[in-house]
């Protein structure tokens, strides 16, 4: 739905303006080659930083949402791991994706290339938020050194002895509230209160135990796994004090955590996300002037068209059979 | 979801090579070598093979084109009108049939054929036999030559056939011939429709796509269509009729005010009428095009009046199903596709209503229920009185006021890696962005391991703290000293020699714990840390120990406590949690390895062979042990 790559190969830049869906006002960022920048200030009017463009070579990303992905996987939130007071990235082939975070972020918080337990998984063994990071058992002492002397001194780092070492998944958190694993140590759970300074909370997720890998929630809004019924969204809104939408990404994928990462002001997704995917995150996370009711009003009618197939019989099949003997009388 | 993709059908072979494409093929792959001094029933064996294993691949071949091609009454019937009107149903269903019978004749052919070939009495017999058999079976072939010619033509051309969806968000684009319909198509699109001066350039249906509001619709445009009756109608025309009959899409009809395609308003106008009935139940909007040669304002009383009869017909298309009837401003709209004036309304218009419709239709499935919950937003009701802010730093927020106007360059990590030799030669320094009190600390290059201890078990966060602390310590003991030898000064005459001596001994080993940092108590700190290294330092303290005893007791003890040198008190027993092994207490260690000792038990007992027996699967190799040796031949083996 967006243009991505290649599919807008050959086109004029006029006619590139008349495409007018939500991701082709804002800001354009070329990830891949000569395209630097594309501002569209107004409609039909795009300043172009670098003489060299060229408009089938532009790989658009948007500057609050960014997609993108880690060695051709999408599971971005497998390998990186986000906060509003730092950024883990895994350590990758090429500097693509640490390169990606950095830009967008490097000005603000630090990112910090990391592996634990030797392993490049980072965003599902590590849980944390501004106040902390807690590292699994597995984490050996060289990384643990190298984190805390990567991250601030406030961001209290601290390896846990715990059974389930998969701490990203066991442990959803914003800067207030944390959602756990309902098999999650007692010792285990006071660290967490103590170290991220958090409320916490066993619960499960649309029945999933691992409430890392289906949800994902900053301070200012959170998406769950897409069979979670109504009453549970309210409920764990009003745990969390946060609005919360039930949705997927990385085109239809259910583990949410899994497939983005994100903090107050800014998320990443893997690359298959769909435009419409984007539009719900960018909204109930409030990445831009959108809010969360976005996806009850003007979303609403998109939303459904694409969630539910049409049923044949639905359609005017009568109707049709009328018209057919009508067309075919040659 | 049915994909109708005809580009998987497999190519039709021509009569010719698909008889030498059969026969080689048995010739290569059956045996080829008989005698006459076989016996019979091997020679019959042969020749049966032969027959029914080309009989076999003509079905194969047969069943393949039979099933590689759609039914025309399994597929939907927007394909199976579309079929029909370019192929005609009769001719199409017609060539399968043949292909079909033709496969039934040489199933026959050949098991007759087996049969006589069960009495052959001599090779020449059977040789003949077979050759009869094969030889039928390619008349049989070249019967139906025609009907396999006839398969690969419309093969080919179903292979260019736009592959439409029938069931996904369509806009359908229909008029008069030469009204701006494919130019309509490459403003919206990125396709890049022939557009021509004349009638009739476009020939077929065209499928493109486009966006609107996060949704993808499929743009189709037809080839234009004449006010005519049925009958007389030409292919390019019906493709057009079927694709509005049958598909449930947004309708826009185009309508040339300007008159230049050569068709007055009053043509257009009874093409409307005639064709109206395909419209019913469909989003219908009436578009004028070329305003830039003709606005609709300065059209004369008589058009205008036909423009104004064939809204009030549009607006009553929907009104039939009780959809609300649409107002005026929507079914009437005008654009230029020349100065692309209106062409973004007009598509926004026609996607709008599509929408609506297919939106109020799903509305009253019951899938609905299913999704509800994808379209509700989870509001938090306040639990406590508990203030909780967002946390975005302040250089963000300036960022994102400064973002407007101009964008700096920063070197990235990519860039610095194409520099230096891309990826896989360039490493990057991990230590750059150290946030440590001096920078020149961050090449620092840290032992791992110092005198055979792990440094990192001996790292204390609050290192400077503690030697402050450690240094007051000192002061005071130092003072407590002072004041104790003031005492002693005063009443050390009345201490005996013995009292005297201890005393000296006291004071060359002092009680009060060493100054310098203790190693053992950051052992006992980080004995979590680390198992096996822990183990270590055990038995090496238990050395020290032993050697201890041996300064003080007799030789045999220093001698025993050498020889063992983890003593019993210091073995730890087996149920014993030891951190980093994953276990929460002691009772769940014991019970893990009581489980997995009752595992192994039962097998034990029984005493059979498991998986970790050492096994000869053979004892005594055949070919180890067979045949005769004669003289000098033993060492072959």
């Amino acid at each position: 739905m967006t243009p991505r790559g290649r599919e807008h190969h050959g086109i004029s830049i006029s006619q590139f303006l008349n495409q007018d869906s939500l991701y082709q006002r804002p800001i354009f960022r070329n990830t891949v080659s000569e395209v630097k920048e594309v501002k569209y200030i107004d409609k039909g009017f795009a300043t172009l930083q670098r003489k060299s463009w060229k408009l089938w070579d532009l790989t658009c990303t948007l500057i609050m949402a960014t997609r993108l992905q880690f060695e051709n996987n999408c599971e971005v939130g497998v390998f990186s791991k986000l906060t509003n007071a730092y950024c883990l990235v895994a350590i990758g082939g090429s500097e693509n994706f640490y390169s990606t975070f950095e830009s967008e972020l490097a000005d603000h918080i630090p990112v910090v290339k990391t592996s634990i337990g030797g392993t490049r998984i980072v965003g599902r063994l590590c849980a944390g938020n501004k106040n902390g990071l807690l590292v699994p058992h597995t984490t050996t002492d060289q990384e643990l050194q190298h984190l805390r002397n990567s991250l601030p001194d406030e961001v209290v780092v601290q390896r846990i002895d715990e059974r389930l070492s998969a701490l990203g998944n066991c442990v959803a958190c914003n800067d207030h509230v944390a959602l756990v694993h309902t098999d999650l140590d007692r010792d285990t759970e006071e660290i967490i209160a103590d170290v991220l300074g958090v409320e916490v909370f066993r619960q499960t997720i649309a029945g999933n135990i691992l409430v890392g890998s289906y949800c994902t929630f900053s301070n200012t809004g959170g998406l769950v796994h897409p069979h979670t019924s109504i009453e549970d969204l309210d409920e764990l809104s009003t745990l969390l004090q946060v609005p919360l939408v039930a949705g997927t990404v990385n085109r239809g994928s259910e583990v949410i955590g899994a497939g983005m990462i994100v903090n107050d002001w800014t998320a990443f997704c893997g690359s298959d996300t769909t435009a419409t995917e984007l539009s719900v995150i960018e909204s109930v996370f409030k990445l831009r002037e959108a809010q969360p009711s976005l996806v009850k009003d003007e979303m609403r009618k998109s939303l459904i068209d694409s969630f539910i197939s049409f049923n044949q019989s639905l359609q005017i099949h009568g109707q049709r059979n009328v018209l057919a003997g009508h067309c075919m009388k040659i | 979801m049915v994909q109708y993709n005809f580009k998987k059908i497999r190519v039709v072979p021509s009569g010719k090579e698909f008889n030498n494409i059969t026969l080689s093929c048995t010739q290569r792959q059956t045996p080829t070598i008989i005698h006459k001094g076989y016996a019979i029933n091997r020679i019959r064996q042969f020749y049966m093979r032969k027959v029914k294993y080309t009989q076999t691949n003509f079905h194969e071949k047969l069943s393949s084109i039979v099933d590689d091609f759609p039914r025309l009454d399994d597929i939907h019937p927007f394909y199976g009108d579309l079929l029909h009107v370019l192929y005609n149903k009769d001719h199409y269903k017609l060539a399968l049939g043949q292909i079909n019978s033709a496969r039934r004749l040489i199933s026959k052919i050949a098991k007759d054929y087996v049969k006589l070939l069960k009495y052959g009495d001599s090779l020449n017999r059977c040789k003949s036999l077979k050759v009869a058999a094969l030889g039928q079976m390619c008349t049989v072939v070249k019967r139906i030559v025609p009907s396999l010619a006839y398969l690969e033509q419309i093969r080919q051309h179903m292979a260019r056939l736009p592959s439409i969806d029938p069931n996904t968000r369509t806009i359908l684009i229909c008029g008069y011939p030469n009204v701006g319909k494919s130019s309509f198509v490459n403003k919206i699109t990125r396709a890049n429709v022939d557009v021509q001066p004349y009638a009739f350039t476009t020939k077929s249906l065209f499928v493109e796509h486009t966006d609107c509001k996060c949704l993808r619709y499929q743009v189709i445009d037809t080839p234009g269509v004449l006010d005519r009756p049925f009958e007389d109608r030409n292919i390019i025309e019906m493709c057009s009729i079927t694709a509005l009959a049958h598909l449930q899409a947004s309708v826009l009809f185009f309508v040339d005010i300007s008159g230049s395609c050569g068709y007055s308003i009053a043509q257009q106008a009874t093409l409307f009428h005639s064709i109206k009935s395909l419209f019913v139940n469909k989003p219908l909007t009436i578009v004028c095009n070329k305003t830039d040669f003709q606005p609709l304002d300065g059209l004369s009383e008589e058009d205008m009046k036909l423009v104004r009869e064939m809204k009030d017909e549009a607006a009553k298309t929907m009104v039939g199903e009780g959809g609300e009837p649409s107002d005026d401003a929507n079914v009437l709209l005008t654009m230029s596709t020349l100065t692309e004036d209106g062409v973004i309304s007009v598509k926004n218009a026609a996607c709008e209503k599509l929408l609506n419709q297919r939106v109020e239709l799903k509305m009253n499935s019951k899938k609905i229920t299913d999704c509800l919950n994808r379209f509700h937003v989870g509001i938090p009701k306040p639990r406590d009185q508990k203030e909780r802010p967002h946390c975005v730093p302040q250089s963000v927020l300036e960022f994102k006021a400064k973002e407007a106007a101009e964008f700096e360059e920063k070197k990235l990590e990519r860039d610095l890696e194409n520099e230096n030799g891309g990826a896989g030669v360039y490493t990057s320094n991990l230590k750059k962005h150290y946030i440590l009190e001096h920078a020149e600390w961050k090449e620092d290059i840290m032992p791992e391991i110092l005198d055979g201890h792990n440094v990192h078990d001996f790292v204390d966060v609050d290192i400077s703290q503690r030697l402050e602390e450690l240094e007051q310590e000192e002061g005071l003991q130092l003072e407590n000293e002072e004041i104790v030898q003031d005492f002693e000064m005063d009443d050390g005459k009345e201490l005996t020699p013995e009292e005297q001596g201890s005393l000296a001994e006291i004071r060359n080993n002092p009680i009060v714990p060493a100054l310098e940092l203790n190693p053992s108590l950051a052992i006992k700190r980080d004995a979590s840390r680390s198992l096996s290294r822990g183990q270590k330092r055990d038995r090496s303290r238990g050395l020290d120990d032993a050697m201890d005893i041996g300064n003080h007791a007799d030789k045999k003890l220093c001698l025993r406590g050498l020889s063992r040198p983890r003593s019993r008190s210091n073995s730890k027993p087996p149920g014993e949690v030891i951190p980093g092994e994953g276990f929460k207490n002691r009772a769940q260690k014991v019970k893990a390895l009581k489980l997995a000792r009752n595992s192994n038990k039962k097998r034990n007992k029984q005493s059979r062979v498991g998986e970790a027996d050492r096994v000869i699967a053979n004892l005594k190799p055949k070919h180890l042990f067979s045949g005769k040796r004669s003289s000098g031949k033993a060492n072959r083996r």
